[in-house]
């Protein structure tokens, strides 16, 4: 859980004659920058994200009862969905007390519903493709990008298990005081509620947060804190779905894993390092989309681990 | 990975992690101190739970602050808590002063919709369906009428979010004055469904203490009449009147009509009310009292209603009554419908809910909690107490079934409200 890398002899790097850049018959640079600018994934992502919060709104400012509550727990034109994190807190508290025998099949239903639905999806594609906190930390991230390149800010990181830590911490700490403490916290809920039942006090906590991102290390919350993006990917750890990469149309150029969100995720991608003919992205990735929308060889796409076998 | 590589990820993750197991523990002493140490905390107390909320020390933590109890209420009277309430934040609470829960959804869909539970439909359920069962043992099989109604209104009434209590310090019955005019002015944004209306009255005379001796005597009257009322046509009658502070006794069922509660009634409501009743049979309570009886009838059928008028002059003496009645006619008396069965309460069962400051009142004596009280005869009623210095008033009196929807609250004329709810504080989960 520590290392994604596989333990495996890496496969000789590829040599000139096999590279796509000679296949295509151009220089590295002009195969590399060949491919226009594309943001489709991006689009359609962002779409998706803005999409949802806007039917969220919707359903509460105009009653259209589509996607209705708020992204702790909501329904679905009548299908509860449940938050998998603040739900293992509720169920650590209620297995002491005897509550967990008063909840609801419909919140049996809805954490069902999620749990499954991300164990296929990939859990952490709720972080890129539902997150409130992502999106805006994706454009926030920009600001700091700017500081690390332009002002040679210092990138401070941390080791990524820790948020195993708080993963387990924020459980106990529910534990032992019977209270809901990371809801106070959790920028999902925070977000999710501002957007839709209006504004409070708490945006200064998410305010402070931002500009610890920005100021001092790149997305602090969502790689080594947010539990709920944890437990995500605990979910989401053999989904199906995920980014293949295929290592005879790779160019070593690196290009993905610079916009990437997550870059350890790809670390088969450089020259020397990928192990198999074929890898999928693992637990962490969140299927964003981006390094597919960068790829200059088409080396990676969106895949159906198993099902691309057949075809 | 080389060992020294290895090691150094090691060391970071104990330097990290040391760091977030300290901030974590910190945390939990945090709240352990507030709320042990300190006694509240956090989970204030204070708050008024949406209806059938399980006990606070459970909700706490049950509720995931999802808000879909926000989303479903029609007339919008919940809202969520900010940080400023400490661990409490995200869940959801009534403030009843800028809008009451007027039970305008009419089968408690917070509770309902409520996916873990901290609003707990189990009870309702099972006061809904014994309703219903005890509704058809009375009516028998082919009574035509639809139960739901009967279930709902169980529901209702098994709703203990708190209990009102008054203040007669401030509360304009209890000095004596009246109300005309918006409760809370033209720009307040609350909205109330005005309960039914017609059925029995639960008025009382504004008249003096002479006034209302003489229409004692014809409280007794009323009496002689009770055969009638046994024989269980009679939907008319008695309803009416107002009268009485009298009642408070014996609210009870009785379908049935009317009776009195009542003494001193009779004053026959001019206020509109009135017509609605005859039909049906209410409940009233009162039925214990006796007095009075009589005359409900007489209010009823004044105005209008053509059944009552056709019963009663079947077989009835009310007539009579009536009679008289109208004499003593023009009394404050006002009369709400409490009437379960009774076509107009079908009638009023659709009536949605309003803004409040698009309705006007004129009364002689404010009773506004009492009119306006979704509940009714069960949850406040007008009547005659000692105010503290031992002089008699007429003032409304909270009784046991009420709910705490805080509708008293938000209608209340005065500065600051008269009447307040206070939160249940421990309910279990059973």
């Amino acid at each position: 859980m520590f290392n994604p890398q596989s333990t495996k002899e890496p496969l000789p790097p590829k040599p000139v004659e096999a590279m796509p850049h000679t296949l295509a018959g151009m220089t590295f640079n002009e195969w590399r920058q060949k491919k226009q600018k594309s943001h489709k994934w991006r689009n359609i992502r962002w779409s998706v994200v803005i999409g949802l919060s806007v039917l969220f709104i919707l359903s509460f400012a105009l009653d259209l009862s589509i996607l209705e509550g708020s992204l702790s727990g909501s329904r679905l034109l009548g299908f509860y969905l449940i938050d998998p994190y603040n739900s293992l807190q509720m169920l650590a508290i209620s297995s002491t007390t005897g509550y967990i025998v008063h909840l609801t099949m419909n919140f049996w239903i809805g954490l069902g519903t999620i749990v499954l639905f991300y164990a296929i999806m990939g859990g952490r594609t709720y972080c890129s493709w539902v997150c409130p906190y992502h999106l805006l930390a994706e454009w926030t991230d920009k600001m700091r990008d700017l500081l690390v390149r332009k002002y040679k800010w210092k990138d401070h990181t941390f080791h990524r298990s820790i948020r195993y830590v708080f993963w387990i911490g924020f459980i106990l700490v529910a534990f032992f005081t019977k209270n809901l403490v990371f809801e106070d916290v959790n920028m999902v809920g925070i977000l999710s509620r501002t957007m839709i039942y209006g504004p409070g006090l708490i945006l200064l906590w998410v305010l402070g947060v931002i500009l610890f991102e920005v100021l001092y290390s790149k997305r602090f919350w969502c790689r080594y804190v947010c539990p709920l993006g944890t437990t995500m990917g605990m979910i989401g750890s053999v989904a199906p779905l995920s980014i293949k990469f295929e290592h005879d149309k790779c160019g070593y150029c690196r290009d993905c894993q610079t916009v990437c969100l997550v870059p350890h995720v790809l670390w088969f991608v450089q020259r020397g390092k990928a192990t198999q003919a074929v890898h999928y992205t693992g637990q962490d990735c969140t299927r964003c989309g981006l390094c597919v929308d960068s790829c200059p060889g088409g080396a990676l796409s969106y895949s159906f681990k198993g099902i691309d076998k057949l075809t | 990975m080389s060992p020294k590589k290895l090691d150094l990820n090691r060391r970071d993750f104990l330097k990290a992690g040391a760091t977030a197991v300290v901030s974590l523990a910190a945390i939990t002493a945090g709240v352990t101190y507030v709320k042990k140490v300190v006694g509240k905390d956090i989970r204030s107390q204070e708050f008024l739970r949406p209806p059938g909320a399980v006990a606070e020390s459970d909700f706490i933590y049950g509720c995931i602050k999802c808000g879909l109890c926000v989303q479903i209420c029609p007339v919008q009277a919940i809202t969520l808590a900010g940080i400023s309430r400490g661990l409490s934040y995200g869940t959801p609470y009534l403030d009843v002063r800028q809008q009451a829960c007027d039970f305008s959804c009419d089968s408690l869909q917070c509770v309902e919709t409520c996916p873990t539970g901290v609003l707990d439909f189990k009870q309702f359920k099972a006061a809904g369906e014994k309703a219903i069962i005890a509704f058809e043992e009375e009516q028998g099989a082919h009574h035509g009428r639809n139960p739901f109604r009967v279930q709902i209104s169980a529901m209702k009434e098994s709703v203990k979010m708190g209990k009102a209590r008054l203040n007669p310090q401030t509360c304009l019955a209890a000095l004596g004055q009246g109300f005309t005019g918006t409760p809370r002015g033209e720009d307040f944004r609350g909205v109330n469904r005005t309960p039914a209306r017609g059925g029995q009255g639960r008025g009382y005379p504004l008249s003096h203490d002479e006034e209302y001796d003489s229409i004692q005597g014809e409280g007794d009257e009323g009496h002689l009449h009770e055969g009638h009322l046994d024989e269980g046509h009679g939907r008319g009658e008695g309803r009416g009147s107002g009268e009485g502070y009298g009642r408070g006794q014996g609210r009870g069922e009785g379908r049935g009509q009317g009776r009195g509660y009542g003494e001193g009634q009779g004053r026959g409501e001019g206020r509109g009310y009135g017509e609605g009743q005859g039909r049906g049979e209410g409940r009233s309570y009162g039925e214990g009292q006796g007095r009075g009886e009589g005359r409900g009838y007489g209010e009823g059928q004044g105005r209008g209603r053509d059944e009552n008028a056709d019963s009663l002059t079947e077989d009835n003496p009310g007539r009579h009554l009536d009679t008289e009645h109208t004499d003593q006619g023009e009394g404050p008396g006002r009369g709400y419908n409490d009437d379960r069965y009774g076509q107009e309460s079908e009638e009023s069962y659709q009536t949605k809910a309003s803004p409040v400051r698009e309705k006007y009142y004129e009364r002689q004596l404010c009773d506004l909690c009492v009119t306006e009280c979704p509940i009714g005869c069960k949850a406040i009623v007008m009547n005659k107490l000692k105010d503290g210095s031992g002089n008699s008033v007429i003032m409304p009196e909270v009784l046991d079934g009420c709910t705490g929807c805080g509708v008293c609250v938000m209608v209340c004329p005065t500065a600051e409200p008269s009447i307040i709810v206070e939160p249940i504080k421990e309910q279990a989960y059973v």
